[in-house]
């Protein structure tokens, strides 16, 4: 069997942010639909077939709602289907994936550690992450680094942050273990625990920054500046994170940045 | 005087079938020159389809609108007494359902009697459960659809001549066997129903031959896989399903409706074939004159509140088009029914004794959910 298995990063929204490679990968999948078996969930489809008219996309999302199942066993059934689809049926198979295949995505880490144990290649088209967008409403020297962690980690599973850099805590909106919800309404509880966590490192009037996108169709980057101790009076969108500036890092780290211009062609 | 032979077809929802006809000259002409073709004796037969005869009586628009919805109504009554909520609320949802059927389910039938038809086969699937559970019949062997009782059966057939007369087999699902016992027949083996490749499987096959199923689904060796009993509700059997509705292009017809699905693939869900109702953009005040686009009804609760065993009362709006119903507060359903066409609202409202403004804010609510028009 001579199958192939491509994991495409679409990049974090909008087809502008998609990799040539990816838009080129996209368009010869839906020219030749015999020759490719097109896998996604409903966000990665939209997004794809905005440059890929046409492009056949099976859809993934019955994984997130079976009763029973929760997200790792998704996610070990779908890698396990996905490599046999292509290395022993013989499929070219594409799996789009929002965002880059390499931050956060659980599905894409198990894809490619079953492929290792089946001693086979998999293609990685990267796409742009998240973080990209997220940073342009902070000024990140870098001077001190930047610890980078799920924000369910902190507030649940004990990640003490190193307060003398700062920190990028994501997907605040998400209050379940296992990412089986999203919910903004409930971001409260998962802010509320948050910032008593913090509270243990940082005083409570240290400066925070909620960053979040605007949604469809601009996507643009906004900022909410608060001190810590009011971090849960409101909810936040989902896919929201935060950023902690250092305790004592450069003053410019503990800035909204304003808003940069979008150029849309 | 002897009557013909006839043969009958069991109840379900396979779309009359026309024996093969010669389509070239050379088979015209040996038709014409040769012996007597061996089809002679079957054309003598009558062939007694019991399941268009079925879809005929039971899946109209009249029967919708008459027997079917007075039928639920009463066996909703009885299994609310009798504190089977869940069978409350699939009755609950099959009576409201007989309204946008009573527009739909003629059309369909005579569609799907043409051709295999996606959008068809979806809304007689939905009538199938409607009709089986007005009836109390159980399904056929194969999918959503009603099989009635012996009594219904003999009924429908007729006086039988079991030194002639025998019920034809075209698929192993088909219920032929079921049908022969019912009549006291003969069963024979007839043409084979034309139907894309597929397999029916033990549900107990479905979690070992979950690779070779699903291989055979994206190659396009099999259509659909379909089962002899509902799957157990287990992780992995929900995992290995879940591809092969991602694989089979007609495994979510044939798993709605049955081998039936597998002529008509892109069957859509019966929540697909409707819409909401359309709607105008009125800005309703004391002085508007409505009248009610639907009719409106009291209910024990939507059928989700009975599943949690919850018991209240709400309206219901139906329409009798391709709209699904809406679940609304008691109060729309009065307002509902008092729109008349002639009386504007402020002279409604007195007579209602309503307070100032509130019957004025129910209409226009109405009004944007497509349940009231502007009068005249």
């Amino acid at each position: 069997m001579s199958g192939s298995l491509t994991i495409v990063g679409l990049g974090p929204a909008r087809p502008d942010n998609l990799t040539w490679e990816a838009v080129k990968v996209l368009q010869a999948a839906a020219a030749d639909p015999h020759g490719w078996r097109t896998y996604g969930l409903a966000h990665a489809r939209e997004l794809a077939t905005q440059v890929a008219p046409g492009l056949q996309i099976r859809s993934l999302d019955y994984l997130y709602s079976l009763p029973g199942v929760d997200r790792p066993v998704a996610y070990a059934d779908l890698a396990e289907m996905l490599t046999r689809r292509a290395f022993s049926d013989g499929h070219h198979v594409l799996y789009l994936v929002a965002g880059s295949p390499l931050f956060y995505n659980d599905a894409v880490l198990a894809i490619r550690r079953r492929c290792a144990a089946l001693d086979q290649p998999v293609r990685l088209v990267h796409g742009m992450s998240f973080v990209d967008l997220v940073l342009d409403r902070v000024y990140w020297t870098g001077h001190g680094g930047l610890q980078l962690w799920s924000a369910w980690n902190v507030a649940h599973d004990g990640v003490d942050l190193d307060p003398r850099a700062p920190a990028l805590l994501v997907q605040l909106g998400e209050f379940g273990r296992a990412g089986d919800a999203l919910d903004a309404d409930r971001s409260p509880q998962m802010l509320g625990r948050l910032r008593d966590r913090l509270a243990t490192v940082y005083p409570s009037d240290h400066p925070v920054i909620v960053l979040f996108s605007s949604g469809p169709p601009d996507y643009n980057s906004d900022g909410r500046r608060l001190p810590l101790s009011q971090l849960a009076e409101a909810p936040v969108p989902v896919y929201s994170n935060l950023w902690v500036p250092a305790l004592d890092g450069p003053g410019l780290e503990a800035d909204l940045a304003p808003p940069t211009q979008a150029v849309r062609p | 005087m002897s009557r013909r032979p006839r043969h009958f077809l069991p109840p379900g929802p396979f779309p009359p079938q026309d024996p093969p006809e010669p389509d070239t000259e050379f088979d015209l002409d040996a038709s014409l020159d040769g012996p007597e073709p061996e089809t002679e004796m079957a054309s003598l037969a009558e062939e007694v389809d019991l399941g268009a005869i079925f879809r005929d009586r039971l899946f109209t628009g009249h029967h919708m609108d008459g027997p079917a919805r007075s039928a639920l109504q009463a066996r909703l009554g009885q299994a609310l007494n009798a504190g089977q909520l869940d069978l409350s609320a699939d009755l609950l949802s099959a009576w409201a359902d007989t309204w946008s059927l009573s527009a739909m389910v003629d059309d369909a039938n005579d569609a799907w009697c043409e051709a295999p038809d996606g959008a068809a086969l979806g809304v007689l699937g939905r009538a199938a459960e409607v009709v089986r559970l007005a009836l109390g019949w159980e399904t056929t062997p194969d999918g959503p659809w009603p099989w009635p009782d012996d009594a219904a059966l003999k009924q429908a057939a007729g006086p039988v001549d079991p030194t002639q007369d025998v019920v034809v087999r075209r698929h192993p699902a088909d219920g032929a066997r079921r049908l022969a016992t019912a009549l006291g027949l003969p069963v024979v083996d007839g043409a084979p129903l034309e139907l894309p490749a597929h397999e029916i499987i033990d549900p107990a096959e479905l979690v070992p031959r979950r690779a070779e199923l699903g291989a055979a689904l994206a190659e396009g060796r099999l259509s659909a896989v379909a089962f002899t009993a509902t799957p157990d509700a287990t992780p992995a059997a929900a995992l290995a399903l879940g591809e092969l509705r991602l694989e089979g292009i007609a495994q979510n017809a044939v798993e709605a409706c049955g081998l039936a699905g597998l002529l008509a693939p892109d069957t859509p869900a019966w929540a697909l074939l409707r819409t909401p109702a359309p709607s105008e953009a009125l800005k309703v005040d004391a002085h508007t004159v409505l009248d009610a686009a639907c009719e409106g009804a009291l209910v024990p609760g939507p059928p989700g509140r009975l599943r949690r065993k919850e018991i209240d009362t709400v309206g219901a709006l139906l329409w009798v088009g391709p709209h699904p119903p809406v679940w609304v507060a008691p109060v729309a359903v009065h307002v509902l029914r008092a729109l008349d066409g002639r009386q504007p609202l402020g002279v409604l409202e007195a007579a209602m004794k309503a307070p100032p403004g509130a019957l004025v804010e129910v209409a226009q609510e109405l009004v944007r959910i497509g349940a009231a028009v502007q009068a005249g």
